[in-house]
């Protein structure tokens, strides 16, 4: 493996040394103590500053080239050696820096490979030492120079700060850097400022259309701008003279003493009389409680017949009992007015009524509708079913009903069998008589003796009577055979009518009681038709009566109040003279002090106008001083082109920083999959206890006003599987998940050096923690994932805590220790196996 | 490793805009960026306002 690693750093009066130190890193620890200020921080930098000719504060223009210098010599030297793993070979780099005034010179460089000088120019010497280590100067400083402050940044800070962190550490800090760095508000703000110029313009034609022209318009703003200040004059006179009467007054209160009640009461009496008459005036004629009393039995007499009517007997009679004199109209209106809320109600009832009978009317026409369906189609299907059944019927008049069918068909078959024994018992007689009238048998078939003549002509003559039996009875059986086929036709014919007949007797009682209930539904609906009618006439009448009754008791109410406000009125003017009478005895200035109130109110009234006016002036004056300023400068043309262009700068910007954004997004999730299982791999290795059993890397992101914005998620994995976010983990557990993730980066960045600068790396933590980081460091070793470590710490115990953990480890540490003595700095170099 | 995120940045920038002026502007405040911070994003910015007649004094 082409692995590079650091063999010995020489420095003359770099920074705080002065002469020449020679640090040896021949340890896998290398571990540097020294008190605040003793050099260890240098000893990094004259690394930093060897490999690359600068620095990180250098390059941040935190400290400048010169300060590398010691502050009491001119020249300063670095030789930094690294050693090759694998063959061994020796790469050194010389570097002499010379101070020129107040700024400083590189002015000699060597880099040497294999013995062989391959640089001696400052450019060439960084640009073949990045290309061998391949490690460029940002590179080094992000994941080969670990700080407390990238420390913090990932196990400390809130995920967008760990998320900042990170991407410095995968060099995409850039994209975020950019995004901040564009003044997109500035940009805003001015295409803002030149919009709304723009709109003054777009005032222009307007103000030329009230005004004529420009210098019209100008004119007319010199001129409001005059009428502003003889305004603002006269409102400061105004404001005096108010000021003035109110003081008057208040003297005039002082005077009065105990009779200031008296007087306030008089103002309020004058001014509610006052008001009072401006509403009489002219109406006091127009009404009388005489004229009122009439119209209110008036109302009474015409809403009584009308309740009769109606059969409101109840209220009619209420109505009917009043006696209405001039003392109680109010409350007969009253009364009234009661009679026609329960009118409305009763109206309101109607309406409900109707509306209910409305439903049950629309519920029985669609009963009936069902009704006169059904009718309709059993009717129908009685038509189809009348022929037969017509043909049952007759068959039944004719035939009788089946039963007695079957009977006589039954009979009809024992008919048929008897007749048939008699036939052939007939038969069998004819042949034997047969034979004995052919004489061919002469005894007797049951008794054997010998027939006679006379035996013979009686079997023929038996013969004959029985030849004529046996034809009858022949034609019987023909006869009964004819009638009984006749009936079983019959029957069979009748039995296969009967499914029907009874189908058409079914319906046809179904028929009946459907048209029975048919009826009753019309009736029904005839009978809610009528109520309905009688309903809607009565609430028309009542309706009728109700707006009737209604304006003319709100003519009524109109009057009535007017006669308060009449008696009111002259009640006050009695008030109004007691007081006055009351006023001018104690010598009270009464003219005068009302005198005063009307001037205060006109002054008032005066003020009022005038700021009124000073309002529309100023608006006006302060729209026009702003446009026509800007007139004279340019164009509109020339504005709304440079708003255009503004607003295409504007645009462009937006959509850089949000592509900048997406970028950014891609880029840290394609940083992750490099890096994902390598974080999980080192944390396996580095994190000795059972609890947590991996750990890994994710890109959570959201949408925040159209932009998409993501962050970095780094958690442990328990047993069971499930994640814990590194903000809910310990400091010992941040601290493992921290460097597990930087050794991922460190690892995925392939370049060519083997070891790993820690720079005061937890300078802020406790004791616990630090003995937890020491472990954790010497297993980096212990593990092979760097060959060596060098680290700075200003904490002795820290450092103790190093030595004694890599003892345990059996890891060999070399200790260096810095000791400042008089201004100088002395270097103890010793070695724990 | 800088480099090559530079390489991939630009890539990016080409494949995210379409617009060959606004790619230009991109691309020259990612170099802007790169040689001296943000002050240098900030002048070409300010540089571009003062083309269209726009002066921004810097805080």
């Amino acid at each position: 493996m082409t692995k590079y690693r650091l063999q010995s750093l020489e420095i003359v009066n770099f920074r705080g040394f002065r002469g020449r130190v020679v640090i040896p890193f021949e340890k896998p620890i290398i571990a540097i103590y020294g008190p605040v200020g003793a050099g260890k921080s240098s000893i990094v930098q004259a690394i930093e500053y060897a490999l690359y000719g600068r620095q990180l504060e250098v390059k941040e223009r935190i400290a400048k080239l010169v300060d590398l210098i010691n502050e009491e010599e001119n020249e300063a030297k670095v030789t930094l050696t690294l050693v090759r793993e694998d063959t061994g070979e020796i790469l050194k780099i010389y570097r002499a820096l010379k101070r020129v005034g107040d700024s400083a010179r590189e002015h000699q460089v060597e880099l040497i490979v294999g013995g062989k000088k391959v640089a001696s120019t400052v450019r060439d010497a960084t640009e073949i030492i990045t290309e061998i280590l391949r490690l460029d100067e940002e590179d080094f400083s992000r994941f080969i120079l670990v700080t407390h402050r990238v420390l913090e940044g990932l196990v400390y800070g809130t995920s967008t700060k760990r998320s900042l962190t990170i991407d410095k550490l995968f060099g995409i800090d850039i994209l975020e850097n950019i995004y901040k760095s564009i003044p997109i508000r500035k940009v805003e703000e001015i295409l803002e400022q030149e919009k709304n110029k723009l709109s003054s313009y777009k005032e222009l034609p307007e103000i030329i259309a009230r005004y004529g022209s420009i210098e019209e318009a100008r004119r007319a703003l010199a001129k409001m701008k005059e009428e502003i200040e003889e305004l603002k004059k006269t409102e400061e006179e105004l404001q005096r003279k108010y000021s003035k009467l109110i003081e008057e007054r208040s003297k005039l209160l002082s005077s009065l003493r105990d009779l200031e009640n008296v007087y306030i009461k008089y103002l309020q009496v004058r001014s509610e009389r006052e008001k009072l008459e401006e509403e009489i005036s002219g109406k006091e004629s127009d009404v009388s409680e005489t004229s009122i009393k009439i119209e209110l039995d008036l109302i009474r007499s015409f809403l009584v017949s009308k309740l009769e009517e109606l059969l409101f007997s109840k209220e009619a009679e209420e109505l009917s009992s009043l006696n209405i004199t001039s003392h109680n109209i109010d409350e007969v209106a009253v009364k009234i007015y009661d009679i026609v809320r329960r009118l409305e109600d009763s109206l309101s009832r109607f309406d409900e009524e109707k509306e209910n009978l409305s439903k049950a009317h629309e519920e029985l026409k669609i009963e009936a509708e069902r009704l006169s369906n059904e009718i309709r189609s059993i009717e129908r299907r009685l038509r189809e079913l009348e022929a037969q059944f017509r043909e049952y019927q007759e068959l039944e008049s004719k035939y009788g009903q089946p039963e007695a069918i079957r009977k006589e068909i039954e009979r009809l078959r024992e008919s048929l069998e008897k007749t048939g024994t008699d036939v052939t018992i007939a038969s069998s007689l004819i042949t034997i008589l047969q034979a004995v009238v052919d004489g061919k048998l002469t005894t007797c078939p049951i008794c054997g003796h010998e027939l006679s003549e006379h035996e013979r002509q009686e079997a023929k003559r038996r013969l004959e009577e029985l030849k004529e039996r046996y034809k009858k009875y022949l034609d019987n059986i023909d006869e009964i055979k004819r009638k009984l086929s006749e009936l079983e036709h019959v029957l069979a014919k009748m039995e296969s009518l009967k499914p029907i007949v009874s189908e058409y007797e079914e319906l046809y009682t179904r028929l009946k009681m459907l048209r029975e209930n048919y009826s009753k539904v019309l009736a029904k609906l005839e009978n809610i038709d009528k109520t309905r009618r009688l309903i809607e006439k009565r609430a028309q009448t009542l309706r009728f009566i109700i707006d009737e009754v209604r304006s003319r008791l709100d003519k009524v109410d109109v009057a009535l109040t007017l006669l308060k406000k009449i008696k009111r009125y002259r009640e006050l003017i009695r008030e109004e003279r007691e007081l006055e009478k009351k006023l001018k005895e104690s010598g009270f200035d009464l003219s005068r002090a009302s005198k005063i109130e009307e001037e205060i109110s006109e002054v008032s009234r005066k003020l009022e106008q005038v700021r009124e006016r000073l309002n529309v002036l100023s608006v006006e004056v302060s729209r026009l001083e702003q446009v026509l300023s800007s007139i004279p400068v340019e164009t509109v043309e020339e504005l709304r082109n440079r708003v255009y262009r503004l607003e295409i700068i504007y645009r462009r910007l937006n959509d850089i920083r949000n592509v900048l954004k997406k970028i950014q997004k891609d880029l840290r999730e394609r940083m992750i999959e490099r890096t994902r299982s390598l974080v999980d791999q080192y944390f396996r290795m580095i994190y000795p206890h059972p609890d947590l059993t991996g750990a890994s890397i994710e890109i959570s992101t959201r949408e925040r006003l159209g932009v998409v914005v993501s962050e970095y998620v780094l958690y442990g994995v328990r047993r069971t599987g499930r994640k814990v976010p590194i903000s809910r983990m310990s400091d010992g557990q941040r601290l493992t998940l921290a460097l597990a993730f930087m050794l991922s980066v460190y690892t995925v960045a392939s370049h060519n050096v083997s070891f790993l600068i820690m720079d005061e790396p937890i300078p802020y933590v406790d004791v616990e923690v630090r003995r937890a980081f020491a472990e954790l460091i010497t297993r980096l070793i212990t593990e092979r994932l760097v060959s060596q470590l060098v680290v700075t710490s200003q904490s002795r115990e820290f450092i103790e805590q190093i030595v004694e953990e890599a003892r345990r480890q059996k890891v060999p540490v070399e200790l260096i220790e810095i000791e400042r003595i008089d201004g100088d700095r002395r270097i103890k170099v010793s070695y724990i196996e | 490793m800088s480099t090559e995120i530079d390489k991939t940045v630009l890539e990016l920038l080409r494949r995210e805009i379409q617009d060959e002026e606004t790619y230009k502007l991109a691309e020259q405040l990612y170099q802007a960026y790169k040689q001296g911070g943000q002050k240098k994003v900030r002048e070409l910015v300010y540089g571009l306002l003062k083309e269209i007649g726009v002066e921004i004094k810097e805080e």
